[in-house]
């Protein structure tokens, strides 16, 4: 693009950074959070806040007494029912059909009494905050994933040309003069966490595509398969396993499911189901698949067996071959469901120093611009700027924004809960578009109205779930309700966090930064 | 060689252009791995992990050429033979 290497990779840097990184902020918002999302889940539906003592998730569960308890709630003719058993992070049963291509939202039971909880009338962490992250919520197309993808490659290119152009990176590893300019200190900061993150980032990026490799590369299949449909569902049952045979369209009874999961143990080598699924459930053809746990080993892997559901004769086993073995390892790395607190934790800080990474390149794309764009009377600066208002601290806005609502709506009864989850989700939208339409209007003091918002947010979701559920934190830790805990104490510190930046903005003289302007392009 | 136009063309050239060519190497490869004997979605699985790497290694290539016509050029004869060998291998 221009005359040397380095510059070349100087303008992709500044470039791929302004238009990709509202997409790459908001896709690395979202997957720092969705690194708490069942925690997150347990905040937005607190009949599920089962405190571990109470039922320890270890405890074994009879999948009998599950079958008898959720078969009333199966329509007749269902094509399947599926129960998700508890785990260290998730301590209820999640129950889900389909019939006539009906798809009807999860419910939640309990593990003791193995009853239904009512309807929480929230998508939560794990159906709003995890999806949005890899899929914006653009289904059409899978026009989401695609945007997230280009942002993806964006991100390795922003890192490897981000490497390129700094010739001494050890020597600004050790740079941070956060009392400098604030472009001098976006700058210090956006290289140490660059180069500290920088393993991080690279390795949770190409992960995340390699997750989706069959969406990215939709037609890979076709040179070893051929063409077409036939090819393509193929080449999925030899990558990741499958079975499955029509219905007999007789009556049918379903055998004990205690003695397949026994059977599934001793093939595991001990390692439990977690998930039950029963296929055309009450046809003579039906059959029950169980798929082994990933909650010790980093690999998700894709074992399953597969029973006749009358006799428990197994029909199918399947265990992924090396390459795809190592697919699903790459694909565990990303999606962390192995249980390590610490590690959780270390993403967690990561994944917020991707956000950091993002937001001070925004800052000193704007610090480095502002004076010579006024001078010159370009509206680059006030574009991008609004631009990077709400995305960065606007995007976080809606996030507040989207808990308050769920503490604020009163609870869904009877069957109004997927209304209720909408509101929600609306609520985030609007305050979404709010953060735009103010930052474009008020410019740079955005940012600091903005971070006094989120303060004040953030304070009034602990209130609000202080309020409303009676769990604040020291209740909840008293408790062992750590995920309620966690989440409430995360909002405290998101708000000092908040009110310490928009106290420093205030503090930074406006001219600051406009006498080292212009020595950059 | 800095006109707006070219660099239009360069950047349409490796981002669009470039995942063509890797989108049909990574067939051409699986293909290819296939026929060497590996499990059919084995070769499939390998060839498109790497794919990300290729794509990522040719934008990297891409951005940093100097003429759009020899970028183009690259990419062309790149994405013909790739095909070729898909055709050749399957």
């Amino acid at each position: 693009m221009e005359d040397t290497f380095r510059k070349s990779m100087a303008w992709l840097h500044t470039w791929a950074g302004v238009v990709l990184g509202s997409v790459l902020f908001a896709v690395f918002w979202m997957g720092t959070l969705s690194v708490f999302d069942r925690e997150i889940d347990r905040w937005m539906m607190p009949a599920t806040r089962i405190s571990p003592a109470i039922a320890p998730a270890t405890a074994p569960i009879s999948l009998d007494k599950v079958a008898r308890a959720v078969q009333p709630a199966v329509p007749a003719g269902a094509s399947q029912w599926r129960v998700d058993l508890p785990t260290e992070r998730t301590p209820v049963l999640r129950f889900t059909y389909k019939a006539d291509g009906m798809d009807p939202a999860p419910r939640q039971m309990e593990p003791q009494q193995l009853a239904f909880l009512p309807p929480q009338g929230t998508l939560g962490g794990s159906g709003f905050i995890f999806p949005f992250h890899y899929g914006l919520h653009l289904e059409w197309k899978e026009t989401g994933k695609w945007i997230v993808g280009v942002a993806a490659m964006a991100m390795l290119l922003l890192l490897v040309s981000g490497v390129i152009i700094h010739r001494k990176i050890l020597v600004q590893f050790f740079t941070f003069r956060p009392r400098k300019s604030l472009q001098r200190s976006s700058l210090d900061l956006h290289n140490l966490v660059g180069v500290l993150g920088l393993p991080f980032h690279f390795i949770i990026t190409l992960s995340g595509m390699v997750i989706f490799m069959m969406i990215y590369f939709p037609q890979a299949y076709s040179g070893a398969y051929g063409e077409g449909k036939k090819a393509r569902a193929e080449f999925f049952a030899d990558a990741y396993g499958k079975y499955s045979r029509p219905r007999a369209n007789a009556p049918g009874t379903l055998g004990s499911l205690d003695a397949m999961a026994d059977v599934a143990r001793r093939e595991w080598g001990g390692t439990e189901p977690y998930f039950v699924r029963v296929w055309h459930p009450g046809d003579a053809n039906s059959y029950v698949e169980l798929r082994r746990s990933y909650a010790r080993e980093v690999t998700m892997n894709v074992d399953q067996i597969f029973f006749d559901a009358a006799s428990g004769k197994v029909l199918h086993r399947f265990q992924a071959a090396p390459v795809m073995s190592a697919q699903r390892f790459i694909s565990g790395v990303h999606f962390i469901q192995f249980e390590h607190w610490t590690l959780r934790w270390l993403y967690f800080a990561a994944g917020l120093a991707g956000c950091v990474l993002i937001a001070t390149g925004f800052l000193f794309w704007l610090e480095a611009r502002r004076a010579r764009h006024a001078a010159r009377g370009l509206a680059g600066v006030r574009v991008v700027e609004g631009l990077a208002v709400g995305s960065v601290t606007g995007i976080v806005i809606a996030t507040l924004a989207f808990l308050a609502a769920n503490r604020l709506l009163p609870p869904a009864h009877g069957m109004g809960g997927e209304e209720r989850a909408a509101l929600e989700v609306w609520t985030f939208y609007l305050a979404w578009i709010a953060t735009f339409a103010h930052a474009w209007w008020r410019g740079r003091a955005a940012w600091r109205g903005q971070a006094w918002t989120i303060c004040l947010l953030a304070m009034a979701c602990v209130l609000l779930n202080a309020v409303t559920t009676g769990d604040h934190p020291l209740r909840a830790l008293a408790n062992g309700n750590l995920a309620v805990a966690g989440v409430d104490l995360l909002l405290l510190a998101l708000a000092a966090l908040a009110a310490w930046s928009a106290r420093r903005l205030a503090a930074t003289p406006l001219q600051g930064s406009a006498r080292q302007a212009g020595a950059r392009a | 060689m800095r006109s707006a136009s070219e660099r239009g063309l360069k950047i349409v050239g490796a981002v669009g252009g470039g995942y063509l060519l890797t989108a049909t190497t990574v067939i051409a490869a699986g293909a290819v791995l296939a026929r060497c004997g590996m499990a059919r979605s084995e070769a499939v699985a390998l060839s498109s992990m790497l794919g990300f790497v290729f794509y990522l290694a040719l934008l990297v290539w891409a951005f940093a050429v100097r003429s759009a016509a020899r970028l183009w050029a690259v990419l062309a004869a790149g994405t013909l033979l790739a095909s070729a060998v898909a055709w050749l291998a399957r």
